[in-house]
């Protein structure tokens, strides 16, 4: 199966919940958009202003995802996440692993 | 690119939740029981634990399953019960009745959750309105901190703060399983004392992204807090989540106090047992509920696995049977590996069916236990005094069966309350004990389980029957004998209570009673005296056990007569039979007993029709003797008894049948109501 192209390659936009419930789903989404790197990434952003609600499982994910990221040499950086985001990501003790872009 | 928002639950919660509710239901029955074995007594410190431990598992389970709403009253009713363990509040009867209140309250919540059934909100706000009252009402009695009381567990107002770091190393199917690490922040969050909680995820490993679980935990957890809270309150967050080995506690030195109260215990890394111990050496549920040191001595498996277990076994049986009986036919010195190996495989197989068949039996214990609240409370509501006594609690009957009698049995019990036991007075002045006695007893009889409840009440009043059926058009006479005059309240609408009450006498509960009971292949009998009190007999067949038979051959019929009910064989002499009434009778040792022909109960064509030509298997059941007349008797054999009503229709005279070596269905001979059959013919 070939490579999927994204037509918005600038930023990665997950919406909705990032909970358990959509864990698959999100771990696809995700996969996908690391298959999708460039050869030579720089700095990508997951934008996260879309995302409404976030569990355990969900820090877990995009923490994983940004990992991966960086094994694959890119600079994910997290960004416009809504304050009850940064709040309950800040609460389950992910703050060091989902480093959040300061509020603007 | 986004990605959709939709609701698509990748994983099955349910099956979670069910873990859970099932052990919410088991705290609360837990709880009541204890609540009911107090009367108006004050418990005492353990009874007191084993109530905060229930009512807390149910918070903590609620709040890490998300089942929030269930957590309101239970938060209350710990609070008040923190209080009264810790004597900041004086014990008051009534409080009894108020837990059991608020164990109803949560037991409509689960019900809600459970099968969606609807919530009274009024009430369970009525609920935690009145436990918040009784808080608010007992004045606290703060100690202080430098005179501490003999022996009383440290709140955690008495407690100095101390640090404590805390490494949880989750199972990695914490998320799988629905468990809310958010809930469990929060609890510990709210045991730090302000701004003294921190949180620390790390990852464990990072494998190749494509190809990892998404719902596999690889995390592990560090929280610092500064907390007075006990370490056994620390433990509890993790009551329904942390399993040995995945909780380690790490506590800078202790508070005063409890230096001076307990041996120190040993500085730097202390390994919490998941299961730690509890007050006076017990264990607190640990991990889904389950109780220390029992971590692998129980699982839960789904009645269908279960049942689908069952039926395979029977299948095996068959097959066994069948093998045996083709290698009857074969030469025993050729064969005689074969003969071996089948010897040894009828006995595994035996085995196999035993241990099977038990799983899916439970003990009656499981209704009877539902018992004692109703009594107490209906018997305090019409002003009666009332012990209710059980026996026969371990006889073990199917599970199905055992959900199906509960309601029949709680009208009984209702109506025994109501109508057949007097109040204090009327017993003493017809010379009785003021307290009356109902008695529930259960026992195996034959292939039947049988259930009795017995008051000594009034008993049933025969003149007052016999007009209200006239009353309902009900065909009867003054000449009908008690034995046909009883069976009359079991007609639709019949009620000769002279108040409709809400406990019964809405005239719909004793012929709910018997078509639920007939529902399930059963049966009502009814024995009464007048002043001296009524029996109600619940007799049901075994749907699903395993029954020792002899099987008898009836022309090319074969029948299995439960071996319990079996007294001897005879080949009777000619001398021996004699005729009553135009009946057919043997004389066995000074005794008349009814020959039953089953040839002619059943229509078949026999080979033996005459007692002299066939041997009779004396039986006994139900206090009724008799004599079967059957043309060989064949082997005794462990039989699975098979319903016959699921699987055809309701025969009469059988209590279930069975499937023999060689594929044919058998029988299995219900002896009452043969002997009923024999009357009739």
């Amino acid at each position: 199966m070939g490579k999927k192209v994204f037509v918005n390659n600038k930023n990665i936009t997950p919406n909705g919940p990032i909970t358990i419930e959509r864990a698959k789903e999100l771990h696809q989404f995700f996969a996908e958009r690391l298959d999708g790197l460039p050869e030579q990434p720089l700095q990508e952003t997951i934008d996260l202003s879309r995302v409404d609600d976030i569990d355990a499982c969900g820090c877990q994910l995009l923490a994983l995802f940004l990992e991966s990221m960086k094994t694959r040499g890119a600079t994910p950086i997290l960004a416009a996440a809504p304050a009850a985001l940064r709040e309950r990501i800040d609460a389950l003790g992910f703050h060091d692993l989902l480093a959040l872009q300061p509020e603007p | 690119m986004t990605t959709p928002s939709g609701e698509n639950n990748s994983i099955d919660l349910n099956r979670f939740n069910q873990v859970f509710f099932e052990e919410c239901a088991e705290n609360l029955a837990e709880m009541e029981q204890i609540l009911i074995s107090l009367g108006d007594r004050e418990p005492d410190q353990e009874q007191m634990n084993a109530i905060f431990r229930a009512a807390h598992s149910i918070k903590g389970g609620a709040g890490i399953f998300g089942f929030n709403d269930m957590t309101v009253v239970t938060h209350v009713m710990e609070s008040l019960l923190d209080r009264l363990r810790n004597q900041e509040i004086p014990f008051a009867p009534g409080m009894i009745d108020l837990f059991l209140e608020a164990g109803d309250a949560i037991s409509m919540q689960l019900a809600w959750h459970r099968e969606g059934k609807p919530v009274d909100q009024e009430a369970i706000d009525g609920v935690r309105a009145k436990l918040q009252q009784t808080i608010d009402a007992g004045a606290p009695a703060p100690v202080p901190a430098d005179a501490p009381k003999e022996g009383t567990p440290l709140s955690p107002e008495e407690l100095l703060p101390r640090r404590c770091r805390l490494a949880f190393t989750p199972d990695p199917e914490i998320f799988a399983r629905g468990i809310r690490m958010e809930s469990i922040v929060a609890e510990l969050t709210e045991l730090a004392e302000p701004g003294e909680f921190d949180c620390h995820a790390q990852l464990m490993e990072v494998p190749e992204f494509a190809e990892l679980d998404p719902e596999r935990c690889l995390t592990r957890w560090d929280f610092t807090l500064l907390t007075r809270a006990s370490r056994e309150q620390i433990l509890d967050v993790f009551m329904f989540v942390a399993d040995e080995e995945q909780l380690c506690i790490e506590e800078e030195p202790v508070d005063r106090r409890t230096k001076a109260a307990e041996p120190a215990p040993e500085q730097g890394v202390i390994p919490a047992a998941g299961r730690r111990a509890y007050d006076n050496g017990e264990t607190a549920p640990g991990a889904f509920g389950r109780r220390g040191g029992e971590i692998e001595s129980s699982i839960r498996v789904n009645v269908t696995k279960v049942d689908q277990l069952v039926n395979q076994v029977g299948e095996l049986l068959i097959t066994q049977a069948m093998l045996t009986q083709i290698a009857a036919g074969l030469d025993p010195i050729l064969h005689q590996a074969l003969q071996r190996g089948l010897v040894q495989l009828e006995r595994n197989t035996r085995d196999l069916q035993g241990s099977v068949m038990s799983i899916r039996l439970v003990p009656i214990s499981i209704v009877f236990s539902r018992f004692p609240r109703l009594v107490r409370e209906i018997a305090a509501k019409l002003g009666k005094q009332v012990e209710l006594k059980t026996t026969g609690d371990s006889t073990e009957l199917d599970r199905g069966l055992i959900e199906k009698i509960a309601d029949p049995l709680g009208h009984l019990v209702r109506n025994a309350l109501d109508h057949g036991l007097e109040t204090p007075e009327k017993r003493v002045a017809c010379g009785k004990n003021p307290m009356g006695t109902l008695q529930l007893s259960a026992s195996q009889v034959g292939g039947r389980i049988v259930i009795d409840v017995t008051d000594d009440g009034a008993g049933l009043n025969r003149d007052r029957i016999l007009a209200k059926a006239l009353e309902c058009g009900i065909p009867c006479s003054e000449a009908m004998s008690d034995e046909e005059v009883w069976p009359l309240i079991f007609a639709p609408g019949f009620s000769t209570a002279s108040e409709v009450t809400d406990i019964s006498g809405r005239g719909v509960g004793m012929d709910v009673v018997l078509k639920n009971v007939q529902g399930i292949g059963g049966r009502v009998q009814i024995a009464s005296e007048a002043g001296k009190g009524a029996r109600f007999t619940i007799s049901l067949p075994l749907t699903l056990a395993i029954l020792e038979g002899l099987s008898v051959a009836i022309g090319k019929e074969k029948f299995i007569i439960p071996l319990n009910v079996v007294i001897e064989s005879l080949q009777p002499k000619a001398e021996q039979l004699k005729s009553v009434n135009g009946r057919e009778v043997v004389q066995v040792r000074g005794e008349y007993l009814p020959i039953l022909k089953l040839h002619r109960i059943f229509n078949l064509e026999a080979e033996v029709t005459e007692p002299q030509r066939g041997i009779l298997v004396l039986v006994e059941a139900d206090g009724e003797r008799g004599a079967i007349l059957v043309d060989a008797l064949l082997d005794e054999q462990q039989v699975v008894v098979k319903s016959i009503e699921t699987n055809y229709r309701q025969v009469e005279g059988s209590a279930g049948a069975t499937i023999l070596g060689d594929g044919r269905v058998a029988l299995i001979l219900d002896l009452p109501e043969l002997f009923a059959m024999h009357k009739r013919l």
